[in-house]
Formats: structure tokens, C-alpha cells, sequence
């Protein structure tokens, strides 16, 4: 099966300043078949928003390689094949969903009219409005309807389904499944949303601190981990836990599913619960009073 | 390109302040007879759109946007520069239209007036197109006012001393300097936004 895009090695420095520490992103190495949608999940600025800028171009990268949809990433023939629904960005304020259907139409040589009014209608974004007068929520719907309203090969999401209401990112959500369901079609999704994560995608991966902690299949993953309750002093002793949580009480820890102690209570761990305990390792819980 | 191009024309509609100056020193003009403050207001008012929407689009981060679509970064420069002839060409129309209505008998001398501010004009949109590409609109305006300053300063004193003629060498000098700045400056701003991290 061919790649949508793959990452070899890619690094991006920061070098200090006055006042912002330095950043070191990578080395990432991360490829995703075509038909898939790979979770890309992490806190603040642990890359992810970077990792997408390096994908489209917009960011130089200072190692590595990049290719999508088999060609070097940044060239504008590529990006005729890629949606990219970014954070916090939109089309200028000042035009409407009509105008920007024009723009795109003379822009990209595969638009499709009636596809993008459809989709306006679809998220019920009115046409002689300005975007600058829309919800934020609406203009994440505005960017992911151009996203789809042309020969997109391979979606780049970056918290697009963060300013949706639950409604509307679950409609996305399904709207994303039926576009993978041609293995010509990939996305990348970069969340917070860690529940949406587990909905819809095939892949995830973790990053923290600029570092790839690990990307892997998801039920794969969700096999692989179990959540113990047990007394703190016994869970300390799993050498192979992953993190610990302790409140009043009791203790819960992560742990390999192979690894669970017999005789103690266990679940099955969620994508959440993994990239928490990941992340955290070993902590206390506060409780409200 | 020609999406950048239209989206820019819409993007005129935020200059109805601008539209409104130039009507009320059309119209002033006609009353007092003259034509050079009103033309000088035209031409150089109309050189400045292309790096006023730069400002506003650099404030909606839509060069982001831009490099998401299938748009070069060198189409993406070049496209301010195509924009700005267009606005400095209306504009250059308009002053000599309005000159030939207002004075019908001096059509030579406003249309050398015309031609001279419209090379300033293409001096003015060369250095700050760059600048402005390169530190942003806050920064890049207060290099450009220092630029223009030096100029200003320099034509001066090459016409005070004489060195330089008001009507017969600079009318030469003028088109030739303008080609060659608004061409270097191209170059330029296409190296700068290359190396742009956005």
C-alpha cells in the first residue's frame, strides 16, 4: 500500500532567546498508509502544530526528509491534492463563502463548485455573510469545506474539530471515516480532542517535548494496556508500569496487559488514560474538598 | 495568481476612506483650479494600497493561508507587486484624467507631473514591499519612512545645487531608477518570502 506521507528523521531547532527557551523537535520518523487516519496527540508545544507547518511548508524544517503523497513536501502541485484546516487561521474576514468559492475556484485547478456550495449548506454557513462575523466554529467549518471541495488526497488537521460543537465534530468525524474509506485518501489529525482520537483513527501517535514517544496502530495500543487498582505499595513493584495515579483511595497504575498481577482488579486503559499516565508518570491525585 | 488578484480587488472595498479623500480633493480642485496637490494625493495614496492590505494581512496571518493553496511563494510576492502597478496605474489615470478636465490647456505638463509621481510612486510601493515582507508592517514602515527621508533629503540637494534638473534629467533619470529599484526589489522580496518561517 502506498504512503501518504512519510517523515524520515525530520528535526526542527529553535535556538534560544532572551526570553523563550530553545525547542528541539524530532527526529520523527512517521509514515501512514494510504486509506488511514493517524491521531497525532501530545500537549502545548510538545511539535505538533510545528510537525504540520514542516508537512505543508510553511515552516522550514533544519533535518530530514518529508515526502507526501510520493513527492517532496512544500511544492505547490502537491498541495493542489492536500485540505489543511489549521488553527486559528481562515480566509480574510472581509470576503464571504461565495467570494472565497470564487477565489479557490481560479486557485485550485480541481475545484468543484457544487461540492463547496453543498458543503457550505451541509455546515449552514450562509454565503453573503462575512467571515469575519462568523463563529470561530463556523470558520473551522468554512476551511474544512474547502478541504473537501477539491481533489484533496491527504487531509491536514490541526485541532479542526476543536472549535465544533459536539454535533458538528461528530458529523466530521463520520465525514472523515467515509473519506478514508477510498485507500487513495488519508488524514492527519491533530488533536487535544484525545476522545475523538480514539473515535475515528486507525494510527496514533504521541508527542511530548518534541520527541515521538511512540506511534502505533490504536487497537493495538488499547489491547496492550490495562489499567490496575490495587494498594500503592504493590503497584510500585510492577517494574513495567508506564505511571501510577494515587488518590484517597487507592493507587491506579498503567501496565502492559501481558504484565497485570493476578488477583488484582483491572480494565481495559482508554487512548486518555494512556497518554495521562504516559506523560505524568508516577503522581498523586488531588481531590476537591 | 489570478485568485490573489481577485481576492485583492475585493479587499479594495476596505479603502472607501481613502475613496472618500480623493473625491473631496477632486472636487476641491475643481474649484480652485488646480490640479498638482490633488494628483499628488491620487497617485501617492493609491501606491500605498497594496502595502496597507499587507498589514491587514499579515494581522489575519493570510500569508498562512496562502501557503496552504496551491500559490508559490514567488507567485505570492510577485502577485503584490502586479497589484500595486494596477492601484498606481489607476491611480496615475485618474490624476491625468482629472488634470486634462480641470486645466484642458496643460495636458504636457500634467501628464510629465502624472509620470513623475507615478515613478515615485513605483520607488515608494519597491522599498517598503520588501521591508514590510521582511519585519512586519510596524517595523517595516518605520524603515521605509527612514528610507524615504534619505531620499527625499538626497533629491534635495542634487536639485538645490543644481546638479540634477527638475524638468530635463530627472525626467530621463526618474522611469530608468524606478525600473531598475522596482526590479531589484522584486528579486528581493521573492529571496525573503522563500526564506520565510510562518
Amino acid at each position: 500500500m502506498k504512503s501518504a506521507f512519510c517523515l524520515q528523521a525530520v528535526t526542527k531547532r529553535y535556538p534560544a532567546r532572551e526570553k523563550a527557551p530553545g525547542f528541539a523537535l524530532g527526529p520523527l520518523n512517521l509514515s501512514l498508509p494510504g486509506g488511514c487516519i493517524l491521531g497525532l496527540i501530545g500537549e502545548n508545544g510538545a511539535g505538533k502544530t510545528t510537525t504540520l507547518k514542516m508537512m505543508l511548508g510553511l515552516t522550514r524544517k533544519s533535518g530530514g526528509h518529508i515526502e507526501l503523497l510520493g513527492r517532496p513536501a512544500g511544492d505547490e502541485t502537491t498541495r493542489a491534492h492536500i485540505g489543511a484546516v489549521l488553527d486559528g487561521v481562515c480566509f480574510p474576514g472581509e470576503m464571504n463563502a461565495r467570494q472565497v468559492g470564487r477565489m479557490l475556484e481560479k486557485l485550485y485547478p480541481s475545484w468543484r463548485m457544487g461540492a463547496w456550495q453543498m458543503w457550505c449548506r451541509r455546515f449552514q454557513l450562509p454565503e453573503e455573510k462575512k467571515i469575519a462575523a462568523y463563529s470561530k466554529g463556523m470558520q473551522q467549518k468554512l476551511m474544512l469545506a474547502a478541504a473537501f471541495s477539491h481533489d484533496s488526497r491527504l487531509l491536514l488537521l490541526d485541532e479542526a474539530t476543536s472549535g465544533l460543537d459536539p454535533v458538528a465534530r461528530d458529523e466530521l468525524l463520520d465525514t472523515l471515516r467515509d473519506f478514508v474509506s477510498d485507500e487513495n485518501h488519508s488524514v492527519l489529525l491533530s488533536s487535544h480532542l484525545v476522545e475523538d482520537v480514539q473515535k475515528v483513527c486507525d494510527y496514533v501517535a504521541l508527542l511530548h517535548r518534541g520527541q515521538l514517544l511512540f506511534c502505533e496502530e490504536k487497537d493495538r495500543l488499547l489491547e496492550s494496556f490495562a489499567l490496575v487498582q490495587g494498594p500503592k505499595d504493590v503497584l510500585m513493584q510492577l517494574s513495567n508500569r508506564r505511571g501510577l495515579r494515587e488518590n484517597a483511595f487507592g493507587a491506579t497504575a498503567l501496565v502492559p496487559r501481558t504484565q497485570v498481577p493476578s488477583g488484582l482488579i483491572w480494565q481495559p486503559a482508554g487512548l486518555e488514560d494512556i497518554m495521562l499516565y504516559t506523560l505524568r508518570g508516577d503522581h498523586h491525585e488531588r481531590t476537591a474538598v | 495568481m489570478k485568485g490573489l488578484l481577485y481576492k485583492d480587488l475585493l479587499s479594495l472595498r476596505q479603502f472607501r476612506a481613502m475613496a472618500l479623500i480623493i473625491v473631496a480633493g477632486v472636487l476641491s480642485s475643481f474649484y480652485s483650479g488646480q490640479v498638482d496637490m490633488v494628483a499628488t494625493l491620487c497617485i501617492i495614496l493609491t501606491a500605498t494600497i497594496p502595502i496597507s492590505l499587507l498589514g491587514l494581512e499579515e494581522k489575519a496571518r493570510w500569508n498562512t493561508v496562502a501557503l496552504t493553496l496551491p500559490v508559490s511563494r514567488p507567485v505570492l510576492a510577485g502577485e503584490k507587486y502586479l497589484f500595486g502597478l494596477g492601484t498606481l496605474l489607476t491611480g496615475t489615470g485618474l490624476a491625468i484624467g482629472l488634470g486634462m478636465a480641470v486645466i484642458p490647456g496643460a495636458g504636457y505638463e500634467t501628464v510629465t507631473l502624472c509620470a513623475a509621481l507615478f515613478c515615485f510612486g513605483i520607488i515608494i510601493q519597491s522599498v517598503m514591499l520588501p521591508l514590510v515582507f521582511r519585519f512586519g508592517m510596524e517595523k517595516g514602515q518605520l524603515f521605509t519612512m527612514g528610507l524615504l527621508f534619505l531620499l527625499a533629503a538626497g533629491l534635495v540637494v542634487l536639485v538645490g545645487n543644481g546638479w540634477l534638473a527638475l524638468s530635463g534629467t530627472l525626467l530621463w533619470v526618474l522611469p530608468i531608477a524606478a525600473a531598475i529599484v522596482w526590479g531589484l526589489s522584486l528579486f528581493l522580496s521573492v529571496r525573503l518570502i522563500k526564506g520565510l518561517d510562518l
